[in-house]
């Protein structure tokens, strides 16, 4: 089997720079979120490409339990940052960030 | 060039197209569905990576409930179509390829070049038989690095505690509603499946001892299991952000602290196990950790958003409702 850690760490940056992108130009809150859960992804594919990545051949669990915990977390933020959306939508109208005239 | 790395390029491109078209489709829910597809799509990546345990955990988690999540609320966050909607859509997906492919070579030329380390894979085995487990990621998880663990509970609590007390003056102060009567399916769906889904939880629990699983997944499997029971109206109508859910939401949290404390009275160091009886003491906090995430995420999926007011109509999920008072 060869080694599959380019393939991935290159998805990796792809998947990050593309989840960064859609956080800063998406207007639409639930995008944003979205776009955010992509760049998390993109950092524990990071984690995890590297874990299976070692001299003696023996994957390495702490990467592996470190991803496990940041998907829990990830998915705590995101519950908080859809309620605190739907909170905002309530009271303002707004589920958009204003485009710029300029 | 062989299989291996032929189906690794061909699952990296899917992944990133399923992230593409994600991010740029017109349609929010559409989004969320190319948001839940590019979960399991990294689900894969992560069997092709060597990495079970995350694997399921990211098919649980990340896809599953995080897209119930997502749906519930999409109905509550509308998308308003915007008048210029072509010409900003193309600058969109312009500036998402541009910054993808130029940032993700950039990234790759300084990752490609860092060399292969040692890692702690083999301390990890090393230490294996005295840390009462046989698996080496729930050693990590509950032996070798708990606290990390004990804190990850506090966030769901302290996450839910935030949604709930910014819930709006729509939000329904009575129980979990009840089916109304005709929804047969789903309520023929629940009654098969939710049984199943808890002893896939339990096994998924004792499992981790010596085979991915673990307090996580099982968590994760069972949370799923009361949302398909709350939809399939077979849960009975009960107040869950009161007293019960106060005593389900602290009982990971509280069985850590104690564990701490009386580690750290009689052993001196915090969560440091007596080696002979790690497996228990182990067990005893799996146990208590699966049934408080399983309820701190049930509760994610019930308070995340209000249903719609009286005023709105939803034509094929008034079921899942509470009746309007």
């Amino acid at each position: 089997m060869t080694d599959p850690f380019p393939i991935y760490s290159i998805l990796a940056g792809v998947l990050f720079f593309a989840g960064l992108a859609g956080v800063f130009l998406l207007r639409h809150f639930g995008r944003k979120i979205i776009a955010l859960n992509i760049t998390g992804g993109a950092v524990f594919l990071l984690l995890v490409t590297y874990a299976q990545r070692s001299e003696d051949g023996v994957i390495d669990p702490v990467p592996h339990a470190m991803v496990i915990t940041g998907l829990v977390v990830a998915v705590s933020a995101s519950a908080l940052a859809l309620a605190l959306t739907h909170r905002v939508y309530q009271e303002t109208g707004q589920i958009e960030f204003p485009e710029d005239h300029e | 060039m062989n299989a291996g790395m032929i189906l690794d390029v061909l699952l990296a491109g899917f992944i990133a197209w399923l992230a593409f078209k994600s991010l740029t489709v017109p349609d929010f829910f559409r989004a969320i569905i190319f948001f839940i597809a590019f979960g399991l799509g990294m689900a894969l990546a992560w069997a092709r990576l060597v990495a079970p345990d995350v694997a399921i955990a990211e098919a649980a988690i990340g896809a599953g409930l995080l897209g119930v999540l997502l749906i519930k609320s999409s109905h509550a966050l509308p998308e308003k179509a915007s008048p210029k909607v072509s010409l900003s859509r193309r600058w969109l997906i312009g500036f998402i390829l541009f910054g993808a492919l130029g940032g993700g070579i950039h990234f790759s030329s300084l990752v490609l070049n860092a060399p292969a380390a040692e890692g702690l894979g083999a301390l990890a085995t090393k230490h294996l038989e005295s840390s009462g487990v046989e698996h080496p990621v729930t050693a990590v998880l509950l032996n070798y690095r708990a606290y990390d663990t004990w804190l990850e509970i506090a966030v769901l609590m302290l996450a839910l505690w935030v949604i709930l007390a910014i819930r709006g003056p729509s939000a329904p102060a009575e129980s979990t509603p009840v089916t109304k009567p005709g929804i047969q399916f789903r309520t023929a769906l629940s009654r098969g499946l939710v049984p199943i889904i808890i002893l896939v939880s339990g096994y998924l629990l004792w499992a981790g001892k010596f085979a991915p699983g673990g307090a996580f997944q099982a968590g994760v499997v069972l949370a799923a299991g009361m949302i398909l029971a709350s939809l399939g109206g077979i849960l009975p109508p009960t107040r869950w952000d009161g007293r019960l859910g106060l005593i389900l939401g602290l009982a990971g949290f509280m069985a850590f602290l104690l564990v701490a404390i009386f580690t750290s009275l009689t052993r001196f160091t915090m969560l440091n196990y007596p080696p002979t009886q790690a497996g228990s003491w182990i067990l005893f906090l799996e146990v208590v950790g699966t049934l408080s995430i399983a309820f701190l995420l049930f509760a994610f999926y019930l308070y995340v958003v209000a249903p719609p007011s009286s005023g709105q109509t939803r034509t094929d999920d008034s079921a899942t409702q509470s009746s309007p008072p």
